[in-house]
């Protein structure tokens, strides 16, 4: 089984198996485009804690079969449901939640992507603005008058 | 999810990826959440613009509407209806307003669009009052329904839903070229265009008139929630 070396953004090396690291799209088209690397690849978006888990993830999910091809941004499927491993996987605080997003949609790993999306999405659920502004800690940049108008439009939806 | 970073890492999140985020938001959800701020609003505008686009094919569905007096809400028959426009308008699209009505311009707030379906064939229900009667009742149901394998999937728009109707409107109606709205719901969600048919009556005379459903108009944005099956 081959291995390669990746490089992360606080220069820690990290070993990782081909097969692994394959799951990330955007070093499967580099390994192909270079061939055979003796030295590690630089990931320089991606910090050495968060680089180990999305790893992590790789190595759990790397017999799964390739996604399917998404025909809309907005897939319509608006199913929340994770699967268990996922879902602890993710039993992150926010500021890794929000990191391994970023690193997936880097790295370009689609279904740990969709995954943290989900995750996101489960935590706005159900919820007030308000509600969500707390979990997120997001500030109302809306004017009073920016508030009324979007009260107003949104009225049709209200129970 | 202990701790709360600062500042907001949801809300610095780039547009394509917030967008996925409430991309997995059922259309009820997106609203809240597009009170929250601009950022996340600006998402949920676009993502609501998209699922309004898709009205038409109604997820597969078809959609069926009964009118009829009350007592003969059992019996009636469904009628399925054609999507003809969805517009920000409650008004039927003419030849006179020419607007394609999808993709909405970006003037147009998606909660100010509305869905119009044509029922066929438009058929008459009569309606009777009864010397001294100032209004009487219809009941309307409408609702989305396809067959998934042998199972059937069905989405109610309104069910059983009464309404009155007054004689003084219905007697205006008559001389009405065009049908009008009356509305369902207080939300202004869902309505019905009616024509009205018949003779001029004196108020305290029994009258019989026709009333003609030429559309169902639904606000798009609570159709998609129907279409979603969360209602």
């Amino acid at each position: 089984m081959s291995e390669i070396k990746l490089l992360s953004s606080d220069q820690a090396t990290i070993t990782v198996q081909k097969e692994v690291a394959e799951r990330s799209i955007l070093i499967k088209n580099m390994l192909e485009d270079v061939g055979e690397v003796t030295e590690a690849i630089p990931i320089p978006n991606v910090n050495e804690s968060v680089l180990k888990k999305v790893i992590e993830w790789c190595e759990h999910h790397k017999g799964d079969p390739p996604a399917q091809a998404d025909d809309d941004s907005d897939s319509r499927k608006k199913s929340t449901d994770i699967d268990e491993w996922d879902q602890k996987f993710m039993q992150v605080d926010q500021e890794m939640l929000f990191e391994i997003i970023l690193a997936a949609n880097y790295l370009d790993i689609k279904p740990l992507l969709d995954v943290g999306c989900k995750t996101v999405a489960n935590m706005i659920k159900g919820k007030s603005p308000d509600e969500i502004r707390k979990t997120f800690n997001i500030q109302n940049d809306f004017t009073p008058e920016e508030e009324e108008q979007i009260r107003r439009e949104n009225e049709w939806a209200e129970e | 999810m202990s701790s709360i970073p600062t500042p907001s890492h949801l809300s610095t999140l780039p547009p394509e990826l917030l967008t996925s985020v409430l991309s997995h938001l059922f259309t009820k959800d997106l609203v809240h959440a597009s009170s929250v701020n601009h950022a996340i609003h600006d998402c949920a505008d676009y993502l609501l613009r998209q699922r309004i686009r898709h009205i038409p094919e109604l997820d597969g569905h078809a959609m069926v509407i009964e009118c009829s007096p009350p007592s003969n809400r059992f019996t009636a028959p469904y009628h399925p209806c054609k999507h003809t426009s969805t517009h920000p308008s409650t008004a039927t699209l003419t030849a006179n307003t020419p607007t394609p009505s999808l993709p909405l311009p970006a003037e147009t707030s998606p909660s100010s669009v509305f869905s119009h379906f044509t029922p066929h064939p438009q058929t008459r229900t009569d309606v009777v009052l009864e010397a001294g009667e100032f209004f009487t009742q219809l009941c309307a149901s409408s609702f989305l329904a396809k067959s998934v394998g042998v199972v059937a999937s069905v989405r109610p728009v309104f069910s059983e839903t009464f309404f009155r109707v007054r004689r003084s409107w219905l007697l205006e109606g008559v001389k009405c070229a065009e049908g009008r709205m009356v509305w369902l719901d207080e939300r202004g969600n869902l309505g019905l265009r009616l024509k009205v048919e018949g003779e001029a009556a004196g108020e305290e005379e029994e009258a019989q008139f026709g009333v003609v459903v030429e559309e169902v108009v639904v606000r798009s944005g609570y159709l998609v929630e129907v279409v979603e099956g969360v209602l």
